[in-house]
């Protein structure tokens, strides 16, 4: 690895430490047999050139440095920024007279010590042929780039999310040309499993595509969210470290909360290990995707004390429709909520029958109607029961996607069919 | 198929047997006490005020029961449920003389010697199906499986245990009343021997956690707690998510993400946030969207008084303050300073300024003036709460005592929680 200090009169190409530190060192890298960019665990790949600022640098110096490293450098600051626009390396002394804006020079040591840490570890996987992307299956978050008011609060941040177990991108210090900025926002987003935007007091200066730093984030990882489904968006105001919020900065809290989708948090909550914790449990809990192969036309239930009853209606159904069928209750070791309502997603109807149990009935068909997702699953329920039976008389279950029915027992077969064929034919 | 529009969310009481429907965010927590009970045969559920213990129960725990999901050795369940105010026993008895249709005086006398009195009078009634007895070993399986649905298990549910604390009549200088020790003698003995024969007999208790310590005064019931209690933790971010979207989505509804993100990030830590936030939503989806017609979002959490009209989008901000000019004065005050808290003081405030107009019409030869209607509510409250040790806790008064108290011959109290107008009123005395 090369870590040079770049100051405003590094980049120039006839200087010593530039020909021969930099420009040696990028020479002998391409060559050896590590390659100049090594893998890394949520970012594509990494220079083994870290680039430590101690003063901003223009436009100009910037490429000419990003020209002789493959465009792929990516620094840290150690900059105090005194006044605005006037800017001094930073110090260690500076943390104890630390002021909201500005970085805390224990904070950025920790950033460097952690990328050496992982180009190192880089280094030997690649010497040693382990794929680093497939031994790496901590989540993935990409944290936001933040005006200076919030910079404190994203480093305190991110070490948290690593010490909860988490991956962190990007590792770099915000680019100070915006195409470098859009290039590494998407390259990052596209690694992660969710972004996490901290919303301070302040707009801040920088503007990238028109948009504020923070908007212009949030409305790219929102990009993310239509092709992928498990993703989230974490959205930080965390109101408690700002003494005022700025009336521009307001306006734009307000739009961002009047224009949530889902998968979108907005969060107040107090503390960064609160926060994480959130997150992680978030990330945890993945949508269960309904997997089953299997597609059943009619799916019929009925408690294991009605099994005489069913059996027959059971006979006569198979004869005219395929059925599965499931008897509840009979095994103690059996979870039937989680088996019926695998079953019921598969099927086209769900049946539920009833003769002697009704008083198992009608908290069974709730139950199972609450954990198939009620008005919004697909798989409507008949609940029927057999009307000869008079404990049964006035027993109901009234509600969206749901028949309920009370029929003489011969005759239930028949009512089976039918709703099954208006189900075939969309009249349910 | 016909979309039935019944409003999911309960307010500020808590979820019956039949909300169980759209009682959510608790899947875990009742799986786990199930099996603390279905191992222990007792359940002490503790936790916080307002943190849904009683729904926990009835809307999580007695449905799972019934539907099948937590099975004794019969097809049937018979539930008793009970507080027990002032007279722990008396209440108890009433309930059984409800189920074993025995008279109250019978079943109270029957109880009396504590020890294996609730087992025997389980055991002998048509309730229970011993299957070691001739009766059911010479039947075949088709009869077998009659008489077991036929037979039931019996789940005994002591909600709001702690008021076995917070009653002078049960609790008084540190030392409980001979009714409670009755009460408490028959928990613990009952339990020992639904245990060691294996008698499908269970017991859950509901208790606020702060009263714990108070447990230590009877012997071995610290040692029951110890065995068999489950803490009701906070619900988290995402169970709280759940609580407030699934219940619209299951009855057809729908509510804007923005405004279930709203209403998360406007809940504060502490006490008693999920009724609060169960009050909001009912008057969200009763009052102003059109009992769930229109998609539930932030406009109508403004017009309830949770959230401030000018953070509402510019189109939004614009329909508000059409609707609000139109507002009487003292609406227009409610909703002066918004947050979620708000909107229970709002209502509130509302029902106490027009009590006496609702009242007058529904009793017009008995007309009351504003003074007088304000008067006695606050009375009624004043009677229906107290402190206990700095803990805000309810005391439990009949009618008549509260009419007494109030002193005027010519007014009857009724149930006035009625007004909040939830869908089933609560079941509080007043």
């Amino acid at each position: 690895m090369f870590i040079p200090i770049i100051s405003n009169s590094y980049c120039d190409a006839n200087k010593d430490n530039w020909k021969n530190e930099l420009q040696y060192f990028k020479n002998s890298a391409v060559a050896d047999s590590l390659g100049f960019l090594l893998p890394f665990k949520g970012e594509l790949l990494l220079s083994r050139i870290l680039p430590i600022k101690i003063n901003s640098i223009s436009d100009a110096e910037y490429s000419i440095l990003e020209g002789k490293t493959d465009g792929r450098l990516k620094s840290i600051d150690f900059i105090f920024d005194a006044i605005e626009g006037v800017s001094r390396p930073l110090r260690p002394n500076d943390d104890v007279t630390f002021k909201t804006g500005t970085l805390l020079y224990r904070n950025q040591i920790i950033k460097t010590a952690n990328i050496i840490a992982e180009l190192l570890l880089s280094a030997k996987n690649k010497l040693k042929g382990i794929d680093i992307q497939s031994e790496n299956n901590k989540n993935t978050v990409f944290l936001a780039w933040t005006p200076n008011d919030c910079k404190k609060i994203r480093d305190d941040l991110a070490i948290v999310l690593e010490k909860a177990g988490m991956n962190v991108v990007p590792i770099y210090d915000c680019p100070s040309k915006d195409s470098d900025f859009n290039e590494r926002v998407n390259e990052a987003i596209k690694k992660s499993d969710c972004s996490v935007h901290i919303l301070g007091g302040k707009v801040g200066n920088r503007q990238i595509n028109n948009l504020p730093i923070s908007l212009n984030q949030i409305e790219e990882a929102k990009k993310i969210l239509t092709t992928n489904s498990d993703y989230k968006i974490f959205i930080w105001n965390n109101l408690s470290s700002f003494y005022s919020i700025e009336p521009e900065q307001q306006k734009i809290i307000n739009d961002i909360r009047n224009n949530i989708i889902n998968k979108m948090i907005f969060t107040n909550i107090p503390s960064p290990v609160q926060l994480v914790d959130d997150i992680r449990t978030m990330l945890a809990s993945k949508e269960e995707k309904e997997t089953s192969n299997d597609q059943h036309e009619v799916f019929f239930m009925y408690n294991f004390l009605d099994e005489d009853n069913a059996d027959e209606i059971k006979e006569m159904l198979s004869d005219i429709l395929p059925v599965e069928a499931l008897i509840v209750g009979e095994d103690q070791s059996l979870d039937y909520g989680q088996v019926s309502v695998r079953l019921i997603k598969s099927s086209k109807l769900a049946v539920i029958f009833y003769s002697e149990a009704g008083t198992w009935a009608i908290p069974f068909v709730q139950q199972i109607w609450k954990m198939i997702g009620g008005a919004s699953s697909r798989t409507p329920i008949l609940f029927i029961g057999d009307k000869e039976n008079v404990n049964n008389i006035g027993k109901a279950f009234i509600a969206p996607n749901v028949i309920s029915k009370l029929i003489q027992k011969n005759f239930i077969p028949f009512e089976i069919k039918a709703t099954y064929d208006n189900i075939v034919e969309g009249n349910l | 198929m016909t979309q039935i529009k019944i409003c999911p969310y309960p307010g500020l009481r808590a979820f019956n047997e039949n909300e169980s429907l759209y009682f959510k965010g608790r899947e875990f927590h009742v799986e786990k006490s199930i099996e603390l009970l279905k191992q222990n045969k007792f359940l002490m559920l503790t936790g916080a005020s307002g943190d849904g213990k009683s729904s926990m129960v009835f809307a999580g725990l007695v449905p799972n029961a019934k539907a099948g999901f937590f099975r004794g050795d019969f097809g049937r369940w018979t539930i008793v449920d009970f507080r027990p105010e002032r007279d722990p026993i008396g209440n108890f008895a009433n309930c059984l003389t409800l189920m074993f249709g025995i008279d109250h005086v019978n079943i109270q006398s029957a109880l009396e010697p504590g020890f294996s009195s609730l087992i025997e009078l389980y055991t002998h009634s048509s309730l229970y199906l011993d299957k070691s007895k001739p009766e059911y070993q010479n039947e075949d399986e088709k009869s077998r499986k009659k008489l077991i649905n036929k037979a039931s298990n019996l789940l005994i549910i002591i909600d709001q245990f702690e008021e076995l604390f917070t009653n002078p009549e049960n609790f008084f200088e540190g030392q409980l009343s001979n009714n409670s020790k009755l009460l408490l003698n028959l928990i613990i003995e009952t339990n020992k021997i639904a245990k060691a024969k294996e008698i499908p007999l269970y017991i859950v208790c509901t208790m606020r956690s702060d009263y714990i310590g108070n447990c230590t005064v009877y012997k071995g019931l610290p040692e029951l707690i110890g065995e068999s209690n489950y803490f009701i933790p906070r619900l988290n971010r995402n169970e709280i998510y759940q609580a407030i979207e699934e219940p619209a989505l299951l009855s057809g509804n729908i509510i804007t993400p923005r405004l279930v993100e709203r209403l998360l990030y406007d809940l504060k830590e502490g006490l008693d946030i999920l009724p609060v936030l169960q009050h909001a939503l009912f008057r969200i989806w009763k009052e102003y969207s059109n009992d769930g017609s229109e998609q539930m979002d932030l406009i109508h959490y403004a017009k309830i008084g949770g959230m401030p009209s000018n953070e509402l989008s510019k189109s939004d901000n614009e329909l508000f303050k059409e609707w609000f000019i139109n507002l009487p004065d003292f609406k227009k005050k409610l909703l002066a300073n918004p947050s979620l808290e708000n909107v229970l003081n709002a209502h509130a405030n509302e029902l106490y300024e027009t009590a006496h107009e609702r009242y007058n019409i529904s009793n017009p030869g008995k007309k009351i003036s504003k003074q007088l209607s304000q008067d006695i509510i606050k009375s009624s409250f004043k009677c229906l709460t107290r402190l206990d040790d700095n803990k805000a806790v309810r005391n439990r008064m009949s009618l008549p005592e509260i009419e007494q108290i109030i002193g005027n011959e010519n007014i009857t109290v009724n149930t006035k929680v009625s007004h909040l107008n939830y869908p089933e009123k609560t079941e509080q005395s007043v």
